[in-house]
């Protein structure tokens, strides 16, 4: 066995966490993570770099009283327990008591989800060259050239407490990333495809897509920056849209420092119609394509604006619930830190592991040939926060942008720069098509194609 | 420590590996962060381990661990060359690994006080009282503030007779008050310059002096007016210029993003080899240097992470591009037969890739004019302090900025701040349109303290340094709801 099982993970837990009440801790919480990852790179047709990293990590948080510290480390053994224990509680004696302090979560009963794959975790490094050996020669028979990376292994998140909690996930991992270029630098493209199941890649699918619209990209032609229809590949559509969530946490609302305060009144934000009614979007656990955490892990979405970050492993373990977030366009969940919740009366669920956008049974070929005129849009690149008060975001598009005329794509067209707030598209979106399965920063998201209306490009860009 | 790295080298010249190398890291880094009255994060992080790289049979394999017994550093070392076999499956091109002569080195950057040696209730009570001075106004509702420490003790040996312990040590701090009010909310950062140093960096710095004027500036960036959208002229602060410089010259010259070794995440470039000593990066005054040996410098080291004694040359000289970062594996790709000590990893269990130097713009002559002086001969501009929004394409051409303070400038004075400033440029275009740069004493070195890049993910540490500068006619304002 090439990984901890539960009993090595609970000894290591229950290690930490005696040890910190031997050494004075009231409270305390440990997180690990352990993980062996295997990423083998290519470009030009060939490896350049295959790495294998493995780490089991732990945080231990402590509370004496109500003073708080916590301390990571990746030595593990019986001193550096004990050592870590003292000085977390000897850190946490320093300071002042948190105002805002909340007790480790309670002990929950998770359902078993199974996300662990024997042969996804086992995959050779020899079939795994073998695989890049033949998407670099079906690319170079096209006189083309491959750029990506084939990545397997597995994460192991648990959380344990002085409450009495104990949850574990392990979950595995493959991934293949394909970049194709043309030889004369004129046409690129990029498709993902992630999966727990290493048999669930689709490598020859990912291959043939990619190499079509790298060779249609070629020799893009200009247009005038301005306001298009445009349609959003999945990829695209997560791009853009994952940032929404971090305006919906409920302190930085009624602190009036959410971007949903310069867009709506704050007593109209739940419930209300704010976006088109064909938004609904949902939390799911236990889904049975794509298995995810029951549990999360600390995430505090406060820590934009001037707020300071307060992720905190005592938050470790909230049961993450099957909820719509948003329905029909109406706002029916923010999200809570531990404190808010506590400070608002409210029972705090986990943040949601697996975001599901509803769509419909439409292909995207299907949204293309509706359009009369619009944008195809592949893949956005370097998102960043323009205005924090009104969600506006910039970041360019990339990996193949086309022009779709009387319900075909006609031509490729040069990267635009785009200045435009997903509250704003979320009001104007005009069809959504087939979901499909995306790995987000910090969970995993169902996202259909979009089309939405009046999306602002305000330069283009040579780039390809 | 050294029989320890011995017995690596010795398991690797068994498996017959045509070059080895191991490194073993220990780091440590300590966080604190507070918000307003209250400490909402202290943590103190430990990671140590060890990396065996390998090129066998033609391929290169990684693997690293944890465990340090002989028995499992024989284990690794087989795992690397067995990772090492499966890459050269695909090999059709070959490698090329530019040669370097061993190096003995034991080095520790300059430093008076161990920043772990301070008690950590001093760092907290200097951090809350920073939040309560700047929340003496009352339109200030949020004061963030923190310090990040960090030590990173690596020892380095490979198969031809290199042996390298370097200990880096590594200081930042800022803080940011948010003032909200009817017109929403802003933000204001004061920024302690990021820099490899001891804690005397902290002991030196007017943190508490600066509180006043940096939640003032907070207020008035809250209640000023919207940044029209025009060509103006820009004068950009080193505290800017830092972030412009990484984004648009930096990446643009690593020369492994420039054969395409990045184009599946971080990009390519447009400054590709063909244009190497013709390309007019710059106006004639502008001159980039790159430099790993800059004291206190936060990529300054002596040898690099393969093996290379670091340097200092330039990328732009008189305005055309004359020089890329380098590697090992790519010097050969501009006809170098050596390379430029570009090679980092973040982590023992990270491979080294090349990550950019320290890349500054030098000074403008000595008759160039101080930043007073350069504000006084402007008759309509904006002057840019602190990074703000950045986004660029993914082959370093058109890029959008914002700054954290950004005043009017008219008729030679500096007027009111601005709100929702940003500006929207392109490479070469943006730099030729560089007129003045200030002269020497002006200039600053400021960093950037988490930059991404690499398959797996790796977070690198550069400082770039300049004078402020002029460049004519900016399209700024043009990002808008």
């Amino acid at each position: 066995m090439n990984y901890l099982d539960e009993n090595q993970i609970r000894q290591l837990t229950d290690s930490f966490l005696s040890a910190a009440k031997q050494a004075g801790a009231d409270d305390a919480a440990v997180n690990v993570l352990a993980y062996r990852n295997e990423s083998a790179r290519f470009s030009r047709n060939q490896i350049i770099q295959n790495v294998e990293q493995r780490q089991n990590n732990v945080t231990l948080a402590v509370a004496v009283g109500k003073h708080q510290a916590s301390v990571s480390t990746d030595i593990i053994s019986r001193e550096s327990i004990q050592q870590n224990a003292k000085k977390a509680v000897e850190i946490a004696k320093m300071f002042p008591e948190n105002p805002e302090y909340m007790p480790p979560s309670k002990p929950s009963e998770f359902p078993r989800i199974n996300a662990f794959d024997e042969r996804t975790d086992q995959v050779s490094q020899q079939e795994k060259a073998g695989i890049i050996r033949e998407i670099c020669r079906n690319v170079a028979k096209e006189d083309l050239l491959a750029f990506g990376t084939l990545v397997t292994g597995h994460t192991i998140h648990a959380a344990a407490n002085t409450n009495g909690l104990f949850a574990m996930f392990p979950k595995t991992k493959a991934e293949l990333t394909l970049t194709v270029r043309t030889q004369d630098g004129k046409g690129s493209s990029r498709e993902i495809q992630d999966h727990y199941l290493f048999d669930a890649l689709d490598i020859d699918k990912t291959i043939q897509n990619t190499i079509q619209k790298a060779v249609r990209s070629k020799t893009a032609k200009e247009i005038p920056p301005g306001d298009y229809r445009v349609i959003l590949s999945p990829t695209a559509a997560m791009n853009y849209f994952m940032l929404l969530f971090w305006t919906l946490d409920a302190r930085r609302i009624e602190e009036k420092r959410s971007a949903l305060n310069s867009h709506f009144k704050i007593d109209q934000i739940t419930d209300s119609q704010l976006f088109s009614s064909n938004i609904t979007i949902h939390s799911r656990v236990n889904h049975p394509d794509h298995p995810e955490s029951p549990f999360s892990i600390a995430l505090s979405m406060d820590g934009y604006a001037g707020q300071g970050q307060a992720a905190t492993v005592f938050s470790d373990g909230l049961p993450v619930g099957n909820y719509p977030i948003i329905e029909n366009g109406c706002v029916r969940k923010l999200f809570y830190t531990a404190y808010w919740a506590y400070h608002k009366g409210i029972d705090i669920t986990g943040f949601p592991t697996l975001i599901e956008f509803q769509g419909s049974n439409r292909s995207i070929e299907e949204l293309i040939a509706d359009q009369e005129r619009a944008l195809f849009v592949n893949s956005f690149w370097y998102i960043r926060f323009v205005d924090p008060n009104h969600l506006l975001l910039t970041g360019l598009t990339r990996d193949g942008v086309f022009l779709v005329e009387d319900g075909a794509i006609t031509t490729p067209v040069k990267n635009l720069r785009f200045n435009e707030s997903p509250l704003v598209s979320l009001q104007n979106v005009i069809s959504l098509g087939r979901p499909e399965r995306r790995s987000a920063w910090f969970n995993t998201v169902l996202i259909p194609p979009f089309v939405i209306d009046n999306f602002s490009f305000s330069v283009d860009t040579d780039a390809v | 420590m050294r029989d320890f790295l011995n017995l690596a080298i010795e398991y690797m010249k068994e498996q017959n590996v045509t070059y080895g190398d191991i490194r073993f890291g220990s780091y440590q880094w300590q966080n604190i962060s507070t918000r307003n009255t209250m400490v909402t994060n202290v943590s103190d992080v430990q990671s140590e381990g060890f990396g065996i790289r390998v090129f066998a049979n033609g391929g290169w394999g990684f693997a690293s661990n944890t465990d340090f017994t002989p028995e499992n550093i024989r284990t690794t070392v087989k795992r690397a060359v067995e990772i090492a076999f499966a890459s050269a499956l695909t090999q059709t091109n070959g490698f090329h690994f530019a040669s370097e002569k061993p190096e003995h080195i034991v080095w520790i950057t300059p430093y008076d006080v161990d920043p772990f040696s301070v008690p950590i209730s001093e760092k907290v009570d200097l951090l809350l009282a920073i939040n309560s001075k700047l929340m003496k106004r009352s339109a200030i509702k949020f004061a963030v503030s923190g310090m990040n420490f960090a030590k990173e003790h690596k020892y380095f040996m490979n198969t031809e007779g290199t042996f390298t312990d370097q200990l880096l040590i590594r200081v930042d701090a800022s803080y940011t008050a948010t003032a909200i009010g009817p017109e929403g909310f802003e933000s204001r950062t004061y920024t302690l310059i990021p820099l490899n140093i001891g804690y005397e960096h902290v002991h030196k710095a007017p943190l508490l002096d600066e509180t006043e004027r940096i939640a003032e500036e907070a207020i008035a960036l809250l209640r000023a007016k919207e940044c029209s959208c025009e060509e103006t002229d820009l004068i950009l602060l080193p505290s800017h210029t830092c972030l412009t410089i990484h984004e648009t010259i930096g990446h643009a010259t690593e020369l492994d993003r420039v054969m395409g070794w990045e184009a599946d995440m971080a990009g390519t470039s447009f400054a590709t080899i063909d244009k190497l000593n013709n390309l007019k990066y710059g106006s004639d005054i502008f001159n980039v240097i790159a430099d790993r040996t800059q004291k206190h410098g936060r990529s300054s080291v002596p040898v690099d992470d393969e093996g290379v004694k670091t340097g200092k040359w330039h990328i732009i000289k008189d305005g055309i591009l004359t020089g890329y970062a380098t590697t090992r594996c790519t010097s050969h790709f501009i006809g170098e037969s050596q390379s430029r000590g570009c090679s980092y990893a973040d982590s023992w269990q990270s491979v080294p890739i090349l990550r950019m130097p320290n890349v500054s713009i030098e000074p403008g002559p000595v008759d160039s004019p101080s930043l007073e002086e350069l504000i006084a001969d402007t008759k309509r501009g904006v002057l840019v302090d602190g990074m703000g929004s950045f986004s660029i394409d993914h082959q370093r051409i058109n890029f959008q900025f914002g700054g954290d303070c950004v005043w009017r400038i008219e008729n030679g004075k500096i007027g009111e701040v601005i709100r929702r400033f940003t500006y929207q440029s392109h490479n070469p275009a943006f730099w030729n349109s560089v007129d003045v740069i200030c002269r020497k004493d002006e200039w600053q070195q400021y960093g950037v303290v988490n930059c991404g890049k690499g398959q797996p993910m790796q977070r690198a540490q550069l400082t770039h340094g300049s004078a402020p500068l002029r460049l004519r006619n900016i399209s700024i304002g043009r990002a808008k709801i």
